[in-house]
C-alpha cells in the first residue's frame, strides 16, 4: 500500500510501468528517486526549498501526511498541461520513460520551462489573469492580440516587472509595446475609477471594489483611499479647461461630493511629484510604486497568482483580495517567496521551475492517505484536480487524435474557428472549481469533434500497425489519449468493447478513443 | 492515477450514495417544529416555476404603485378580479389572475449590489466567506432525489451569462447544478431554447453504444471515488445526465414544434415567452424545478417605457401559464415564484431613472399552495419605508420551501464541514399567504 514517505517503494501503478515497459523499451523501470530532483548539476533552487521546507512543518505541526509522489507518467502529463498547455504525445510519454530515473524530472521541467510553447501558454494565463474582460464576448478580440505581446515579452525573458510598467503606462505613440499593451487601459475605458479597481486587484491582489462607493466593510480601505488611488489615472491636461494653468497635483473628486481628493498610495510613503505634469505623469509615477522591490503587495500578487495557476489555488483564498494574508497557514511561505522573487529580478521562469520542482507541486492527486480530509482545504498534502481550460482541452484533444497541435504563434488562421469555439464552450474561471456541464458533455460526446476520432491520425495508424496485437492496439490507444498504459483490470474492461479476436478496425478503436477522451481523466488535469 | 488497482475495489459506489456521501444529509431532531403544518407527504410536493426578474425589477411600478404620489410617476393603477386589491396598469392580463396571486409589498434586505442581492434572493443567505450556498432550484433538486428522472431536476432558462455561481448546486455538489438553455445567443429563439449535439453519433440503444456508456460511466465513478471533490464528481454527473437527457423521451420534452402555434403564440414569442412555455412542458413531465429569466430590470434611465415593455412580456406569458395549468389540472401542484434581486429607488432620478431600492420592494407567489387574492405587508405612501409586516429573504423562501413540501428544519453539510439549514433559522414562514 502507499506509504508516506516519497522514497517510498514502488506505487501500485509501477506494475503497469514494468510490464509496457519490458515490452516496448526492452529495460526495467528504475526506482524512484529520493525526493523531487532538481535541476542536474545545479544546487537547489533556493525557492523551492523555501516550499519544501514550509510544507514540512506545516505538515508536521497539523499532523497530516501528504499523499506520496505522483508517478513518472502521471507527473508528464501534469507538467506537460501546465507548462505548455497539452497532453504529452505517445511518443513524448515513451521517450519520457526511457530517459535515465533519477534525473528525468529535472531535465524535463528545465526542457519545458525554456520552451516556445511554454512562452505561449503562460501568455494565456496572464492574459486571463490580466484582461479578463477579454474573455466575454464584447472585448473577446483583443485577447489573442495580447497573448501574442505577452508571448513575445516572455519568450524574449522580460522581468515581470518590465512587463507591468509597459503595461500601466502604455501611450498610442509607443510601437515597440503596440496597441495590445493598451488594451489594458482600453477595457477600462481610460476612466480612474475602472483602472484604480482592476490594477489595484489584479496587480497588488488589494479588492478597493467596494470602497469606490462605500468604506470597505472587512478591510481597512476607505473611500477617500480609492479615490486617492484612482487619482493616480487621472489625465491632468483634461482636467484643467486652460492651458495657461500649469498643473502641479493629481487630484479627482469624489463623485456625488464636493471633496477633492490628491494622488495618494496605498500606503503612507510621500507621493513626489515632478514640477510639471504630463498627461501620463500618474500612471508612470503610480508603476514605479507598483512595481517597486518594496512595494509588499506586488511580489505576493504575482507569486499566488503563479501558484494558483499550478496547484489550483492560492497560497492565500481569494486571488483578488490578500487583506486577510497574514492570516493564513501560508503567509509566511508567500512572503519568503515574494521576497526571493522581487530580489531574484522578478523572473517568472524562475518562480515557475521552483514551484514544480518541489514536492508539494508533485505529489499524487488520489486520496488514499488524505481522505480524511475530505475535499475541502488539504493543505496542499495532494494535488488538487483541475478542469482543463478551453484552451488546454482543445490542444488535448488535437494532440491524442495526431494531430498537429502546437500553434505557431496565437493569432493562428487555420482551425481558428473551431478552436475559438471550444475555448468559449469550456471556458472555466477556476480550474479547482471547474464543475463540467452537462451541454459541454454533449458537445465532447455528439458534437463536431467527436466525429473526428475515427479516422484521426492516431487510430489511423494504431489500426493500420502490423506489430501490434489486439492488447497492443488498446494499450496504443490509452497511452495517446491518457498518457499511461493501461492497468490489467482496465485492459479486460476495454477489452469487453471490441471484438474477441483479430486486429482491430478504425471504428472499434475510435469507439475506445471516444470512450477515454470523454472520460474525466482526459478532461482534468491530476 | 496512482491507485488503480484500489479504485477498481471501491467502484460498485452508485450515484445515489455517492450523493449521500457527498452531501451528508441530516435533519436536527433538536429543533421545535415551526408553527406551521408542514405536509411532508409526497403527493404534497410540488413543482416550482421561478420566474426570475433580472437586474432588480422596478416593483413601484407594477405590484405596489404609488399612483397620484410624486414617487409614482406616470404607472397608474388598474381594478383586479380582487376587491380592493389594484396592480400596475401594465398587468392587465395578471389583473384576471389575481385570486391566485399573492403580492408580498414589504420584503426588506440590505443588500443593494446585484451580485451579492442575486445571492441572497437566490439562495437565501448573504455571500459568506468560502461558503458555497446552493441556489434555491439545487435545494429543490436535493429534495427529490428519491426518483432518479430522465430529465434534469433543476433547468435555468435564459439565465445571463455570469451567473452560473448564484445558480449552481454549491456544497450540494455538482450533481444539483442546472440544466441552462437559452443562455448563447442564436438567431432564434426557437434555436436559441434547443439544445445542442442532443443526438448522439451512434444510436443510443445500440449494444455498442451502451457498451461504451457503461465502460465510460464506470471509469468515470472510479475516478471520481478516487480523486473527492467536485471536479471529479462533476464530470460523472454530467455524463450520467447527459446520457439521460439524449433518450428521445426526453429530446422530445424540449420539442416546442409539438404545441399548437396558438398557444406558442399566446405565451407570447419572445425568449421569455417560450421560455416560459418550455417551463409548462417540463413541469408537466414532474421536474421540479425550472426558472425563466427575464434581463433587462436594471432601469437606472429611462425607467419608465422600460417596465412598461418588459411588463407585457412577462404579463403575457404569465398569464397565459396559470391558463393551461389550470386547464391542465396543473394549478394546485405549480407553485409560480415572481422575484428580482431587489427594487427600485421610490425618488426618480434625474435620467428618468430609478436606482437600487433593497430597502422595501415586492415579490408574488401564486398557484400551488398559496392563497391568492390578497397583498400581504405595505410600504409607506412614499413608497420609500415598509410599515406594515415587513419580511426577509428566508422568510419568503421558507414559504416557498413549505408550499412545495421541502422541510426547511432539514441541513446539508457543507463545503465548510459545517451543516447548513436549507433556510436561515431566523427564517418565520409566512402563514397568511399559504393556502
Amino acid at each position: 500500500m502507499p506509504s508516506l514517505a516519497p522514497a517510498a517503494a514502488l506505487p501500485l501503478p509501477a506494475r503497469f510501468w514494468v510490464c509496457l515497459l519490458v515490452v516496448l523499451l526492452g529495460r526495467p523501470l528504475a526506482a524512484r528517486g529520493e525526493g523531487p530532483p532538481g535541476p542536474i548539476g545545479t544546487a537547489p533552487e533556493p525557492m523551492t526549498v523555501q516550499i519544501d521546507s514550509h510544507f514540512e512543518r506545516l505538515w508536521g505541526d497539523l499532523k497530516i501526511r501528504p499523499e506520496p509522489l505522483s508517478d513518472d507518467a502521471e507527473f508528464l502529463r501534469r507538467l506537460s498541461l501546465d507548462l505548455i498547455g497539452r497532453i504529452p504525445t505517445s511518443a513524448e510519454v515513451r521517450e519520457f520513460l526511457a530517459a535515465p530515473a533519477a534525473t528525468r524530472r529535472g531535465v524535463l521541467i528545465e526542457r519545458l520551462v525554456a520552451s516556445p510553447a511554454h512562452s505561449l501558454h503562460r501568455a494565456n494565463i496572464w492574459r486571463r489573469i490580466l484582461l479578463p474582460q477579454a474573455s466575454a464576448a464584447e472585448y473577446a478580440a483583443l485577447a489573442l492580440p495580447f497573448e501574442a505581446w505577452l508571448q513575445k515579452e516572455f519568450a524574449q525573458g522580460t522581468p515581470y516587472d518590465r512587463l507591468i510598467t509597459q503595461l500601466l503606462t502604455a501611450t498610442h505613440s509607443d510601437r515597440e509595446t503596440s496597441s495590445a499593451a493598451m488594451s489594458f487601459l482600453a477595457v477600462g475605458e481610460r476612466k480612474p475609477e475602472n483602472l484604480a479597481a482592476s490594477s489595484s486587484r489584479l496587480l497588488l491582489g488589494v479588492n478597493l471594489d467596494c470602497a469606490q462607493c462605500h468604506d470597505h466593510p472587512f478591510a481597512r480601505w476607505s473611500n477617500r483611499q480609492f479615490w486617492e488611488f484612482a487619482a493616480f489615472f487621472v489625465a491632468p491636461e483634461s482636467a484643467t479647461e486652460t492651458a495657461t494653468q500649469i498643473p502641479t497635483a493629481l487630484t479627482i473628486r469624489i463623485p456625488q461630493t464636493d471633496q477633492v481628493v490628491a494622488a495618494r498610495w496605498l500606503s503612507d510613503e510621500p507621493v513626489v511629484l515632478p514640477s510639471t505634469l504630463q498627461r501620463d505623469t500618474g500612471r508612470h509615477v503610480l508603476a514605479a510604486w507598483i512595481t517597486s522591490r518594496d512595494n509588499p503587495y506586488f511580489a505576493r500578487n504575482a507569486v499566488n497568482r503563479t501558484w494558483a495557476s499550478l496547484l489550483g489555488r492560492g497560497l492565500v483564498e481569494p486571488l483578488d483580495d490578500l487583506s486577510a494574508a497574514s492570516r493564513s497557514e501560508h503567509a509566511p511561505l508567500l512572503d519568503d517567496l515574494a521576497r526571493s522573487f522581487a530580489e531574484t529580478g522578478f523572473d517568472l521562469s524562475r518562480l515557475t521551475r521552483a514551484i514544480v520542482t518541489s514536492q508539494v507541486y508533485q505529489l499524487s492527486s488520489a486520496a488514499i492517505v488524505t481522505r480524511d480530509l475530505g475535499s475541502g482545504d488539504t493543505h496542499f498534502a495532494r494535488m488538487a484536480v483541475r478542469g482543463l481550460s478551453g484552451e488546454q482541452l482543445y490542444a488535448s484533444l488535437r494532440t491524442a487524435a495526431g494531430f498537429p497541435f502546437e500553434r505557431a504563434d496565437p493569432v493562428d488562421r487555420g482551425g481558428a474557428r473551431e478552436r475559438q469555439r471550444v475555448v468559449a464552450a469550456f471556458a472555466t474561471d477556476q480550474p479547482a472549481n471547474a464543475q463540467r456541464s452537462i451541454l459541454q458533455t454533449l458537445e465532447l460526446m455528439n458534437g463536431p469533434l467527436g466525429r473526428e476520432w475515427t479516422s484521426s491520425p492516431t487510430v489511423t495508424a494504431i489500426a493500420s500497425s502490423p506489430f501490434l496485437n489486439r492488447d497492443g492496439q488498446l494499450k496504443g490507444v490509452c497511452l495517446a489519449t491518457l498518457g499511461r498504459a493501461p492497468g490489467d483490470e482496465e485492459l479486460t474492461e476495454l477489452r469487453m468493447l471490441v471484438p474477441d479476436r483479430g486486429s482491430l478496425s478504425p471504428e472499434h478503436l475510435g469507439g475506445v478513443f471516444w470512450v477515454l477522451v470523454n472520460s474525466t481523466e482526459f478532461s482534468t488535469n491530476h | 492515477m496512482s491507485n488503480h488497482s484500489s479504485s477498481f475495489r471501491s467502484s460498485n459506489l452508485s450515484r445515489r450514495d455517492w450523493l449521500r456521501v457527498a452531501t451528508g444529509t441530516a435533519v436536527a431532531p433538536w429543533l421545535a417544529p415551526l408553527a406551521s403544518a408542514v405536509a411532508a407527504s409526497p403527493e404534497r410536493k410540488r413543482s416550482c416555476i421561478l420566474l426570475w426578474m433580472n437586474g432588480g425589477p422596478s416593483t413601484i411600478d407594477l405590484w405596489d404603485v404609488k399612483a397620484g404620489h410624486e414617487h409614482g410617476g406616470p404607472t397608474k393603477t388598474i381594478a383586479t378580479r380582487t376587491p380592493g386589491l389594484e396592480l400596475s396598469e401594465h398587468l392587465p392580463q395578471l389583473a384576471r389572475w389575481s385570486d391566485h396571486l399573492a403580492v408580498i409589498r414589504s420584503l426588506t434586505t440590505k443588500e443593494g449590489d446585484h451580485g451579492r442581492a442575486s445571492h441572497l434572493l437566490r439562495s437565501g443567505y448573504a455571500p459568506q466567506g468560502a461558503i458555497q450556498f446552493p441556489a434555491l432550484g439545487a435545494l429543490v433538486a436535493r429534495d427529490r432525489t428519491e426518483v432518479v428522472r430522465d430529465l434534469p431536476d433543476y433547468v435555468s432558462i435564459a439565465p445571463p451569462r455570469g451567473t452560473e455561481f448564484n445558480l449552481a448546486g454549491g456544497f450540494l455538489g455538482p450533481g444539483f447544478n442546472p440544466l441552462v438553455l437559452g443562455q448563447e445567443p442564436a438567431p432564434t429563439v426557437d434555436q436559441a431554447l434547443q439544445i445542442a449535439n442532443l443526438r448522439p453519433h451512434a444510436p443510443l440503444e445500440s449494444a455498442e453504444t451502451s457498451a461504451r456508456l457503461d465502460v465510460l460511466s464506470r471509469r468515470n465513478r472510479r475516478f471520481a471515488a478516487s480523486r473527492p471533490g467536485a471536479v471529479a464528481a462533476s464530470g460523472l454527473s454530467a455524463v450520467d445526465g447527459a446520457v439521460r437527457l439524449m433518450k428521445e423521451s426526453s429530446a422530445e420534452a424540449f420539442d416546442l414544434t409539438q404545441e399548437l402555434e396558438g398557444t406558442r403564440d399566446a405565451y407570447g414569442r419572445s425568449l421569455f415567452g417560450q421560455g416560459v412555455l418550455l417551463a409548462r412542458r417540463l413541469i408537466e413531465r414532474d421536474v421540479p424545478f425550472v426558472e425563466v429569466t427575464l434581463d433587462g430590470w436594471d432601469t437606472h434611465a429611462n425607467n419608465f417605457a422600460q417596465v412598461a415593455e418588459l411588463a407585457a412580456v412577462f404579463d403575457r406569458a404569465w398569464s397565459a401559464l396559470m391558463q393551461d395549468l389550470q386547464d391542465r389540472g396543473r394549478l394546485d401542484s405549480t407553485l409560480v415564484v415572481w422575484m428580482g434581486e431587489f427594487g427600485r429607488t421610490p425618488r426618480i432620478n434625474a435620467q428618468t431613472g430609478r436606482d437600487h431600492w433593497p430597502q422595501g420592494f415586492s415579490t408574488v407567489l401564486a398557484g400551488g399552495g398559496i392563497r391568492g387574492g390578497q397583498a400581504f405587508g405595505a410600504t409607506s405612501p412614499d413608497g420609500t419605508t415598509v410599515i406594515d409586516r415587513p419580511v426577509n429573504v428566508p422568510d419568503v423562501l421558507a414559504t416557498i420551501c413549505t408550499a412545495l413540501g421541502i422541510d426547511c428544519r432539514t441541513s446539508h453539510l457543507s463545503n465548510v464541514n459545517r451543516p447548513i439549514w436549507v433556510v436561515d433559522q431566523s427564517a418565520a414562514v409566512i402563514e397568511e399567504v399559504l393556502g
